[in-house]
């Protein structure tokens, strides 16, 4: 008897007994919260990572720009100490050299044109002996003359790249042909 | 701890006071000394051997062994190496050289079996007379026949030294290890060899000559030149050379950014790159391997190129054959001479100029011509074909062209 009068007390009271159910707005409010740390976690970690790779890439700027600086320094150095630096040599073979840089060839004529690119690396070879060269024995006048020689040999054969280039883009405009390109590894 | 810092410091102008009084005793005492010594030398060294008809002579040019402790500057002029012990670095000529070394071999020639080297040495300084006592030849026929020659005698190297920290010393030292002071030392050498003799020479910034010579001659020069007179044959490499010759019947030429002018050949090869070939009158030339060199061609009767880039020729009268495949070159050929037998080309992206002037009679023969332009035969009676002949094609040679975006003017006024 006593079990069924509690039974019925429960019964009766079932609903004050469970537990209130989470108002969805509370529940919208707390996943925003959780949310918006969670974003916020990982746009530090982006920014954190973003700070660092900005950091490398002055530095990897400035110790490039710094090296390219002390070399071409250097090349004016030399021509200053033979006596060359009126020509403006070091000028005239960058301007040449980027515009070969965006010129385009038939990719049928790369290996062609490699012979061209390997006598730029010859050229310069033989620049980097007469500086070992004056290094090893001191300043010597001859060399000054080799300076000359290097400086307007590959200015030349710059040049030579440049028109021959040139006489394969005209002849594709003449006969309207069309072969796929590709660019020179200078 | 004052007292011990002025104490230190009077020590310290005292031997520098010292050191300056002692530096100036040297400099007086020694100033006289070496005014006496300071007798200049000189001497002829000659010696002729007897050798084999065909002996080979070898020459390692003019180079030369230098050690150096402190500073040092080199000069070329003439042929002629100065070596100071003072930076001339901004042109001074006029600080005394120690070191005068000629960088001129001349080989003379002449018609006897006999190999005669005349090196003469002038010297001066403390030791100027024990040197030249000590210097000699070592002039030998091997076994096999050859003859190394040094153009420095028993030389092995030149010494400075000189700066702060170190006595000013100018020496010459010998194979033997024995070493001599001078203040100034000058050498120059000529060498006669038979005209049958082989001659190899290697050279580094050295400036071969060479009189008429029936034996072989080989070369392999670095910087530097040959100029050489009536050759039977040549076989050499060079790179950054002047190289001259007057004739030569066979010859082999290896050029990497060098100039070769021949004024007469017989059977000429060339092979190399960035090198500018000039030569007056040729039979036969043949071009195995180029790429951007430039030709001059005054007469020639048969000419072969057919591995050919970047590379370009002018010629002025052809007298027999001419076959080439070039890539990215020109050919202008002023006068094709009557009586040729075949001018035959393939070319790719060329220019090709063809002097037809002198021709009554020849015909031409065009197959596999893409992309191509032809001028100057409207007046020839092709009427706009690429294909005919002119006057009666028995009588005359052929013109085959194969090319590719190529422009071929006739120049037939």
């Amino acid at each position: 008897m006593r079990m069924n009068e509690f039974e019925k007390y429960i019964r009766e009271n079932k609903r004050k007994l469970d537990l209130p159910e989470v108002s969805p707005k509370v529940f919208l409010e707390i996943e925003n919260k959780i949310l918006q740390k969670q974003q916020k976690r990982s746009r530090l970690f982006i920014r954190r990572w973003a700070a660092v790779a900005a950091v490398l890439l002055v530095a990897f700027l400035t110790i490039g720009g710094l090296y390219w600086q002390s070399v071409q320094d250097y090349d004016a150095l030399v021509l200053e100490k033979y006596g060359l630096e009126e020509y403006n040599f070091a000028q005239q073979v960058e301007q040449k050299k980027q515009v070969l840089a965006s010129a385009k060839i038939p990719k049928s004529r790369v290996k062609d044109f490699n012979i061209l690119l390997q006598q730029l690396e010859f050229l310069d070879e033989q620049y980097h002996d007469y500086l070992e060269y004056t290094e090893k024995n001191g300043y010597q006048e001859f060399i000054g003359n080799q300076i000359l020689n290097y400086y307007k040999s590959k200015i030349e054969l710059l040049e030579k790249i440049q028109s021959e280039i040139e006489k394969i883009e005209d002849y594709e405009i003449k006969y309207k042909v069309k072969s796929e390109k590709s660019g020179l590894s200078l | 701890m004052r007292l011990n810092i002025k104490s230190k410091a009077k020590n310290r102008d005292l031997a520098y006071s010292f050191n300056l009084c002692l530096v100036i005793c040297i400099v007086c005492f020694s100033a006289p000394l070496q005014s006496i010594e300071a007798q200049e030398l000189t001497k002829i060294y000659e010696q002729t051997l007897d050798v084999s008809e065909n002996v080979i002579v070898h020459s390692k040019g003019t180079d030369f062994g230098l050690e150096c402790h402190g500073t040092v500057s080199m000069r070329t002029d003439n042929e002629i190496t100065h070596i100071s012990d003072v930076i001339t670095h901004y042109l001074d000529k006029t600080v005394t050289p120690r070191f005068i070394i000629s960088r001129r071999a001349e080989f003379k020639t002449h018609d006897k079996n006999q190999v005669t080297y005349k090196t003469t040495v002038n010297v001066e300084g403390p030791d100027a007379q024990a040197l030249l006592d000590n210097m000699k030849f070592c002039l030998r026929e091997s076994a096999t026949g050859t003859i190394t020659t040094s153009h420095l005698l028993n030389i092995r190297k030149f010494y400075i030294t000189n700066g702060w920290l170190r006595i000013d010393r100018n020496a010459v030292v010998l194979n033997n290890g024995t070493s001599y002071d001078i203040t100034r030392f000058e050498i120059a050498t000529e060498y006669i060899i038979p005209e049958s003799a082989n001659l190899i020479l290697e050279g580094d910034a050295t400036h071969f000559e060479v009189g008429n010579l029936t034996g072989k001659l080989s070369a392999f020069l670095d910087y530097g030149s040959l100029k050489c007179k009536n050759m039977n044959e040549i076989e050499m490499t060079f790179k950054e050379a002047d190289v001259n010759i007057k004739s030569v019947k066979t010859g082999i030429f290896k050029s990497h950014k060098s100039k070769l002018v021949i004024q007469s050949g017989n059977r000429i090869t060339t092979e190399g790159y960035l090198s500018k070939i000039n030569i007056t009158d040729v039979d036969s030339l043949k071009v195995t391997n180029t790429s951007n060199d430039k030709f001059y061609i005054g007469e020639v009767q048969h000419i072969k190129a057919l591995s050919s880039f970047f590379t370009n020729y002018e010629i002025g009268k052809l007298h027999k054959s001419l076959k080439m495949n070039l890539i990215n070159g020109d050919l202008s050929v002023k006068e094709i001479q009557a009586g040729f037998d075949k001018v035959q080309l393939k070319n790719e992206v060329s220019t090709i100029r063809l002097g037809v002037e002198k021709l009554e009679n020849y015909s031409l023969i065009s197959s596999n011509v893409n992309k191509t332009e032809f001028e100057g035969l409207e007046g020839t009676g092709f009427k706009g074909s690429q294909n005919g002949s002119k006057g009666d094609p028995q009588l005359g040679g052929k013109i085959i062209l194969s090319c590719e975006n190529c422009k071929v003017i006739f120049e037939d006024w």
